[in-house]
């Protein structure tokens, strides 16, 4: 039976310099034995200390691995309660024939002034989250990165969006303009 | 198993047999090396199919001989399948890797001094995986730098555990680097034909103290904001100074530019200087090897050597865990503080001082007090790093392998000079 794991194995000779590399075909040559060629060559503690290094040395950087990918994890941000109702402007800051986009809670809302009429739906296009923008000569709302265009109330007219965009109540109270949870 | 490894071991025999039938002498036509169709399995085939260099091409279709070198001189050489694996693609590197083979550091009793250059290496290359660390969360502007650092230490998940150990780990490297230094001095390995080792290795520790320098800045507290000042205002005393303090600091005043240019520097501009700096040191390392104090081969005090690879680096590698140890312990039991947010409308506060690594320079400049004193306090320094610098030029004796006891008596009135400093400023501020 071949014994190939050990080191005095033919093959693993060949890694040696010198004359020893000579004789890895398996054939001891010249009635010389192994062992005298071999001497000098202090195979146990050299393969002890290596291993014993390496060992050592890598349940070291696994431990030193834990703290780093535990760090690298963003920390959770703090939770902001989400509120049913939000002011988030002025009535006036979307005239007719025009859209602004608001933050609402962790979505972008925009607000469309179609020719007097309120209406909101979420900013965030469907197809890849691009901000989509009132288009008041089409009277769409118009994504402008792969021409999705949807209703004001959001419903889709045409484009490679796959849903159409959710939609909020906006209302005018006063001057403020109000919008909330669908 | 058993099967499958008793013909590998004879497939070995075959190849290696082949070259041994060729010096034999026996001339063989080519007819008898075609691939015969079946080997027999167990039976030591004397036909060995050979490369088609050797026999004649397919009928009908031409094939000119490919005269190739072996694809593979080293396909014996090594057992495990993956570095078979990659002995077959890049075999054209082993003459590098046998090169590297054959370092070897030379056993005396001064030995241990070796392991501090290694150790350097070692904590430098700490300081590259937590700064990249820190730099997932830090951000260089005056408004934000205090925050965020205040925040990686008490919000990040083991941000405390990374900012402390680059922290500790920045001054051991400092240290190593002293220690490694005048360890090299004291061994004279700076003579010849390592002059150049000598060279580039002050230039490496002139950029780890700018490494820092710049990087005490970044909390942007209060004794970094201050330490600052008063290190970009040295070099006002000396002619043309002004524009220098003014390039250091973005402006006349220790400002949030300052703060960005020191980032800059220190992610950046010292980290790029460092690379290629380091690897000439390391390869000059490996090229000329380790030296031996004067003396000592003829002496016989040469114990003998050993080969850098395995066996040294795994001594390093024992040396760079103890390191480690150290680092871990330093930085989870003596935390650095955190200070407050700089103010620069704010009094400087009581007893401050620069870190432990320019204290000699701080009290040589405290010393110098009389009228002038701060210009004749800066020269000192330039003039000495330069003689220090040439150190190797013009120590002769010890490039011809002579004793040369006025350069030790040089290198201890300088270590003196530096640790009288510095002890004198640790008497008079404490830690």
């Amino acid at each position: 039976m071949a014994n190939n794991s050990s080191f005095k194995s033919p093959k693993r000779l060949d890694s040696l310099p010198g004359d020893v590399a000579g004789y890895s075909s398996g054939a001891v040559p010249g009635g010389k034995t192994r062992d005298v060629s071999l001497e000098g060559v202090d195979f146990d503690r050299r393969d002890f200390l290596g291993k014993a290094v390496g060992g050592i040395g890598a349940f070291v950087a696994v431990g030193a691995l834990y703290p780093v990918v535990k760090y690298i994890i963003p920390p959770a941000e703090k939770e902001v309660k989400e509120q049913d109702e939000i002011v988030v402007g002025k009535a006036s800051e979307v005239p007719p024939d025009s859209g602004k986009i608001y933050q609402f809670n962790k979505d972008k809302v925009i607000v469309v002034n179609n020719g007097g009429k309120l209406s909101a739906v979420s900013a965030v296009c469907t197809h890849l989250g691009c901000l989509v923008q009132w288009k008041a000569d089409e009277n769409v709302i118009y994504c402008a990165c792969h021409s999705a265009r949807y209703e004001d109330n959001g419903q889709i007219i045409s484009g490679p969006q796959p849903l159409p965009l959710a939609q909020y109540n906006v209302r005018v109270d006063g001057d403020d303009l109000v919008i909330s949870k669908a | 198993m058993g099967e499958s490894r008793n013909m590998a071991e004879e497939n070995n025999n075959k190849q290696a047999a082949a070259p041994k039938q060729a010096a034999a002498g026996k001339p063989k036509p080519p007819a008898k090396v075609k691939p015969v169709p079946a080997v027999k399995p167990g039976v030591p085939a004397k036909a060995k199919p050979v490369p088609a260099a050797a026999g004649p091409a397919k009928k009908g279709v031409y094939k000119p001989a490919e005269v190739r070198a072996e694809a593979n001189p080293f396909k014996d050489s090594k057992t495990s399948g993956f570095s078979s694996w990659l002995q077959e693609r890049f075999h054209v590197l082993n003459p590098v890797i046998d090169y590297l083979r054959k370092k070897e550091v030379p056993r005396h009793r001064l030995s241990f001094w070796y392991y501090f250059g290694g150790l350097t290496l070692f904590f430098f290359i700490v300081q590259i995986i937590t700064g990249l660390l820190l730099l997932l969360y830090y951000k260089p502007t005056e408004a934000e730098a205090f925050a965020r650092f205040v925040y990686i230490q008490t919000e990040v998940p083991f941000g405390w555990l990374i900012r402390q150990v680059h922290a500790w780990s920045a001054n051991l490297m400092v240290l190593m680097a002293f220690i490694h230094m005048f360890s090299t001095f004291f061994m004279k390995a700076y003579r010849k034909p390592r002059e150049l080792m000598w060279v580039s290795g002050f230039i490496l520790l002139v950029l780890t103290l700018g490494f820092g320098f710049t990087g005490y800045l970044l909390p942007w507290n209060e004794l970094a904001f201050f330490a600052t000042q008063i290190g970009t205002e040295v070099p006002k005393v000396a002619p043309g100074g002004e524009f220098i303090v003014k390039l250091l600091r973005g402006g006349d005043e220790v400002t949030g530019e300052t703060l960005t240019r020191m980032f800059a520097m220190h992610v950046v501009l010292l980290p790029g200087l460092v690379m290629l700096v380091l690897s000439a040191h390391l390869m000059l390392m490996q090229v000329l090897g380790a030296s031996s104090p004067i003396g000592y081969k003829e002496a016989g005090l040469i114990k003998g050597y050993e080969k850098f690879f395995p066996n040294f680096l795994a001594k390093d590698g024992i040396g760079w865990m103890i390191g480690f140890a150290l680092l871990i312990y330093l930085a989870v039991m003596f935390p650095w503080e955190i200070g407050v947010k700089a103010d620069p409308l704010a009094a400087a506060p009581d007893g401050i001082k620069p870190e432990w690594y320019f204290w000699a320079q701080f009290q040589l400049l405290k010393d110098l007090k009389f009228e002038g004193g701060e210009l004749l306090a800066i020269i000192i320094f330039t003039v000495g790093a330069i003689v220090w610098i040439l150190v190797p030029f013009m120590d002769k004796q010890a490039s011809r392998e002579e004793r040369s006891p006025l350069f030790t008596i040089f290198g201890l009135v300088v270590l003196a000079l530096m640790l009288i400093g510095t002890f004198r400023v640790y008497l008079e501020y404490g830690w």
